[in-house]
């Protein structure tokens, strides 16, 4: 992993990296891209997200009484 | 040992006790906090102690008949819940300058409308994120961790400094520390206890429960902890636990546990593989029916499982890292400004895989009609407070992989998992089985810890030896 593009992509965040963390960062981004024992995406087709969206969630106090 | 002393006994008799007018509130706090005196020296469990205002809260029970379940026992929050009054530091710097919190954390409200009387708040790895939690020992041998995130609720309840405690799990921070100090640690299903009021971790993961001397202890505090709270709006979708959680004569004949083996769940120590063995041993006794299973799905799970928490703790902690990344120690601070970096598609990925696990469980616990699983708790002993890798079988893992990949699955699922100790291994450490149910089914996986808590009897050290207490 380049560092150059880790500070770069930090900075465009807003969470700039002090330059002796780059390289720390580098490595730990590196090895989540890599994604080690992680599923391949051709594995997970067809599979959604274990994310949930329930719309009604923010609405369950505005019920007049 | 001073099994006479109102500190040393289980929390469910204590309140019994108390109930029955044999022991006052008093009696029992002013004892928790003369026996939390004089291991603190050696544990360093807690980050305060509020001795005075216990025993006055105490006294005052005193002077009040009836109460609630819990009245009169002592009861440890990990530093991450609020605490009315108090300041929630949450084992950081970026927290140091908390102001007290204005109200009690929703968990913390419940134990103390039930009676409890808090009686400090307990060391918490830095942000609830690791198994360490220094300076934090463990009270079977003090070179070694507690465990981790919450280890100062594990050590203090070990050592008798508290009766009962509460913890937070996001991938193991209940579980690890019970198995490493040799008490009770339950997660419950995702939802069953309200957060609010807590440090988050990781919002999909992050699990309330106790930690307690005994599985009857753990129930009645688990019984207090949960329903909904509109403040949390994943506490409102499950039914309510049943009245009473658990029955003295609830027993395990005919059901159904699915024993788990293979990856994630090995390699472990030797006295590990014994521990399971040993507890397969007690529940076939009691006439569970076994069905040894294999998930090789769950193998996927510390991939999917950091880079959740990776990417959830960075947006959380977003705006303070911006201001304050150095205040964060380092290992936290690469976690959090790596999660900051990493990209939509990684964090989706991890959240598919996480379906995929929560699919392959399910469908376990369908074809083989299974009511629980039988896993060990963690593969290994407690680690020495400096030791970075465990050795299996000549090969070397980090201590944190080895902790974690066989607690996350159930984080990832999201279910009930109930870590019981089976005993002492020829480390003279103890050793610990997880038992995971159906969601909303924490009274079965509560049955099971039981039956084998009942066959390998005591075993929590209520150690360390205050005689060896550092003076300085």
């Amino acid at each position: 992993m380049n560092t150059d593009l880790v500070a770069a992509l930090a900075a465009e965040l807003g969470a700039p990296l002090a330059p002796e963390r780059l390289a720390e960062v580098a490595v730990q981004l590196q090895g989540q891209l890599a994604g080690h024992r992680s599923l391949p995406a051709e594995e997970l087709e067809g599979v959604e997200p274990a994310i949930a969206f329930d719309p009604a969630a923010a609405f369950e106090h505005t019920r007049e009484e | 040992m001073a099994s006479e002393q109102p500190w040393a006994l289980d929390l469910a008799e204590a309140a019994a006790r108390i109930a029955a007018d044999e022991l006052a509130p008093s009696e029992v706090v002013a004892s928790t906090l003369q026996r939390l005196q004089a291991v603190e020296p050696l544990l360093h469990a807690f980050v305060c102690i509020r001795a005075e205002q216990a025993l006055r809260e105490a006294r005052e029970q005193d002077r009040q008949p009836g109460g609630g379940p819990l009245r009169g026992i002592p009861v440890a929050v990990k530093d991450i819940f609020d605490l009315a009054g108090v300041p929630t530091r949450c084992g950081s710097e970026l927290y140091a300058d908390a102001t007290p919190a204005r109200q009690d954390a929703t968990a913390v409200a419940r134990l103390r409308a039930a009676g409890a009387i808090v009686v400090g708040k307990t060391t918490t790895h830095e942000l609830a994120c690791g198994v360490y939690t220094p300076p934090t020992r463990n009270p079977w041998d003090l070179e070694r961790s507690p465990g981790g995130s919450s280890g100062g609720s594990g050590a203090a309840v070990a050592a008798g400094a508290a009766m009962g405690a509460i913890g937070s799990d996001t991938g193991g921070s209940i579980r690890i520390p019970a198995s490493h100090c040799g008490v009770v640690g339950v997660k419950p299903t995702y939802g069953r206890v309200s957060r609010a009021g807590a440090l988050a971790l990781s919002w999909s993961l992050d699990h309330v429960g106790p930690l307690a001397r005994t599985v009857q202890d753990a129930a009645l505090l688990l019984s207090v902890l949960a329903g909904p709270d509109s403040l949390d709006p994943t506490t409102q979708a499950g039914p309510p636990l049943p009245e009473p959680l658990l029955r003295p004569d609830d027993e395990v004949a005919g059901l159904r546990v699915g024993l788990l083996r293979g990856d994630p769940f090995a390699p472990c120590e030797p006295d590990f593989d014994s521990a399971l063995d040993f507890a397969l041993s007690l529940l076939e006794a009691g006439g569970a029916e076994i069905k040894e299973i294999a998930l090789p799905e769950l193998g996927r799970s510390l991939a999917a499982e950091f880079a959740i928490v990776a990417a959830e703790a960075a947006s959380y902690h977003e705006t303070r890292m911006a201001r304050s990344a150095g205040l964060v120690g380092d290992g936290v601070r690469g976690l959090l400004e790596t999660g900051l970096l990493l990209p939509a598609s990684v964090y989706l990925r991890a959240q598919r895989t996480r379906r995929l696990i929560q699919q392959a469980i399910a469908a376990a616990f369908g074809a083989e009609r299974l009511d629980a699983l039988l896993a060990p708790t963690v593969p290994a002993a407690a680690q020495r407070c400096d030791q970075l890798d465990y050795q299996f079988a000549g090969t070397s893992e980090p201590v944190i992989d080895a902790l974690v990949r066989t607690t996350a699955p159930f984080n990832l699922a999201g279910l009930p998992s109930v870590a019981v100790p089976t005993g002492v291994g020829s480390s003279g450490l103890p050793a610990s089985v997880q038992l995971v149910s159906r969601p909303y089914q924490e009274q079965t996986a509560l049955r099971l810890a039981r039956a084998i808590e009942r066959g390998v009897g005591r075993v929590t050290p209520r150690g360390p030896d205050p005689a060896h207490a550092d003076p300085t």
